[in-house]
């Protein structure tokens, strides 16, 4: 019987974890992913429920307040057309970590789906989803979604389904890699001899197996959703204007810095690669936990 | 199988029987016969021992009867008999339903016989979950009562932990209670205790025998060591290079056994009363599937081997009434 993909006894430790009560301690026993997580939850707090405190227009003009570096009556100063910059970057947090979220729902699921199907599917069949797979990795990201987006106009769900569909494959391969390991345990074997069909094994053995894998991979897959939207939205092709986002700030502001206005490009950059140190941390630090160092 | 002495009481009559089985599958693209013309019979109440060098096809038989044959291989020939039925002519549905009430398996590693990312109280009774509707105190209750039975200390505690809190042996104590959770009647063992030092060897052993008799279970019981079995086996099937070397009554097999192969097997064995007496090992390599012999596959390594060896393949010899071996010269005399 060929040995499953090394798996260290020590991941597993992981699992009583994940049971409510237990939650706490464990993220005191992983400091990055704690910090990673308490990052995050800043930047959902600040792009969710900050405008709920500061009551101020993202879109409202003010010609009178053109430029205004930060102060204490304007923290983040205000732009070009005398706009509250932090409304801005609060609202345009929304957009920016809401879409990479979604959009990586959709990538988990699908990747799940077609990754357990190839691998849990006969051999011919799971060589042709694999190299179907790898023709669609050589797929350009980038270029892909310039090319849709200049077919359609791009909003906030076109986006999120957009992303979500071109960062499903390496997520499939995952999937199918983590079911070859796992479908020949000897707790599957026992299992398909009671009696259990695939869709069970899938649910109950294969599913909850992966998961801890998963959500590694999830993690970082945001992080990369948020780096590529913020790239969309600076060259134009992500979020319109006037609706802020942090790309499409950081780009406007690309052109104003020039004339001395830096806290235009410092607060949308700072945002995004906080956003993606997060999300890096959190799946570093679980990873960490599952390889036992 | 010939009549049994008049010693014995007559046999209950088996609850599984495996006639003429034949297993055929692919490697590297060439069509091979890794399991042919196995028969044999699990009887209530008694433990027959397979035995044999590792890829002589006795785990792929047992893969067989439970129905978990890989990707690629097939039973071509032979019949499984379950309480009397061919279940090989069932719809596949049907059999798949008599194989999950009629038996449990253990499996060789402890360390992947438990799913690590469930508590063991769920997952000792995940057959009768997937059987029949049970609620969450019945289900604890069973599971409570199955790990009790394997001896699993503390047990009504140890419910909700994981099984990377286990020991080797304790998993596979809990292996056993989950196989024995629809209360089957035959109990199939595949390398249970390969993995695990002698102590804990003995214990399962000692526990599977207890379960056997206290159950009236049917035990088949995998190894590559016949010593581990030589106190607790009734029955022995020798198994080399696919095909039965030599099967019957444990006690007449260890008494006097025929088969050069089974003799080199136990010369390489310690023994007890004779512990300095030195150990004789079989010379070569047991062949690979598309290289068998033509003859008898045990000739080229056979000290008796003659020139109707390596031609044709041998009939069964009958031994003293209990047991047989399939050889052209086989020992007459005891060891």
């Amino acid at each position: 019987m060929n040995e499953p993909r090394s798996t260290p006894e020590r991941r597993w430790g992981l699992f009583p974890a994940l049971h409510a009560g237990r939650f706490a301690s464990a993220l005191r026993s992983a400091p990055l992913t704690a910090a990673g997580l308490g990052l995050f939850l800043f930047l959902v707090a600040f792009s969710w429920l900050g405008p709920l405190l500061i009551h101020t227009s993202p879109y409202a003009i003010r010609p009178a307040l053109l430029f205004r570096p930060p102060s204490w009556s304007h923290p983040l100063g205000t732009d070009d057309l005398g706009r509250s910059f932090l409304a801005r970057m609060m609202y345009g947090g929304q957009p920016s970590l809401g879409v990479a979220m979604l959009g990586t729902v959709i990538a988990v699921v699908l990747g799940l789906l077609y990754g357990m199907s190839s691998g849990l599917s006969p051999s011919w069949l799971d060589k042709v989803l694999m190299r179907t797979l790898d023709a669609i990795l050589a797929l350009p990201t980038l270029v892909l979604m310039i090319f849709f987006a200049a077919l359609v106009r791009l909003d906030a769900l076109s986006l999120i389904l957009l992303l979500g569909f071109v960062s499903w494959p390496g997520l499939a391969r995952i999937a199918r890699n983590e079911v070859l390991a796992y479908k020949q345990r000897d707790y599957v074997l026992a299992a398909r001899q009671f009696g259990a069909g695939t869709g069970y094994l899938a649910r109950t053995h294969l599913l909850r197996s992966m998961l801890p894998i998963v959500l590694v991979n999830a993690t970082f897959t945001v992080a990369d959703l948020v780096l590529t939207l913020a790239g969309l939205s600076f060259l134009g092709l992500g979020i319109q204007p006037p609706n802020p986002s942090w790309g499409g700030l950081l780009g406007n502001g690309s052109n104003l810095a020039i004339i001395g206005a830096w806290w235009l490009i410092l607060f949308p950059g700072l945002a995004i690669v906080l956003a993606i140190l997060a999300m890096n941390m959190m799946g570093q630090g679980i990873l960490n936990r599952l390889e036992g160092r | 199988m010939p009549a049994s002495p008049a010693a014995r009481p007559a046999p209950t009559p088996p609850r599984l029987a495996v006639e003429g089985l034949r297993i055929d599958g692919r490697q590297q693209g060439r069509a091979i016969t890794v399991v042919d013309g196995l028969s044999f019979e699990l009887r209530p109440g008694r433990m027959l021992a397979l035995v044999g060098e590792s890829g002589c096809g006795k785990s792929l038989t047992a893969a067989a009867i439970l129905g978990l044959l890989p990707w690629g291989f097939r039973i071509t020939r032979g019949h499984v008999l379950l309480d009397g039925e061919d279940v090989l002519q069932l719809p596949p549905g049907a059999w798949r339903r008599r194989r999950a009430e009629s038996m449990g398996a253990v499996f060789q590693n402890p360390l992947t016989a438990l799913n690590p990312t469930l508590p063991i109280g769920s997952q000792v009774v995940e057959a009768a979950r997937l059987a029949e509707q049970l609620g969450r105190e019945p289900a604890r209750a069973r599971a409570q009562e199955l790990l009790e039975l394997v001896g699993v200390p503390e047990a009504a505690r140890r419910l909700d932990d994981y099984p990377h809190h286990f020991s080797g042996g304790m998993r596979q104590r809990v292996a056993i209670a989950m196989a024995l959770a629809r209360n089957p009647a035959i109990l199939v063992a595949d390398e249970p205790t390969t993995a695990l030092d002698l102590i804990t060897q003995a214990q399962i052993l000692r526990l599977l025998n207890r379960l056997q008799r206290e159950r009236d279970l049917a035990v088949l019981f995998i190894t590559h060591d016949l010593s581990l079995v030589a106190e607790y086996a009734d029955d022995i099937l020798v198994m080399y290079a696919g095909r039965a070397v030599e099967r019957g009554e444990a006690r007449a097999f260890f008494s006097a056994p025929l088969h050069p192969y089974s003799r080199a097997l136990l010369g390489a064995v310690p023994h007890p009363a004779a512990p300095e007496e030195r150990l004789t090992d079989i010379e070569g390599l047991p062949p690979a599937p598309h290289e068998y012999p033509p003859g008898c596959r045990f000739a080229p390594r056979c000290p008796r081997a003659g020139t109707v060896c390596r031609h044709e393949p041998p009939p069964p010899r009958v031994g003293d009434g209990s047991h047989e071996a399939f050889c052209h010269h086989p020992y007459t005399e005891g060891p």
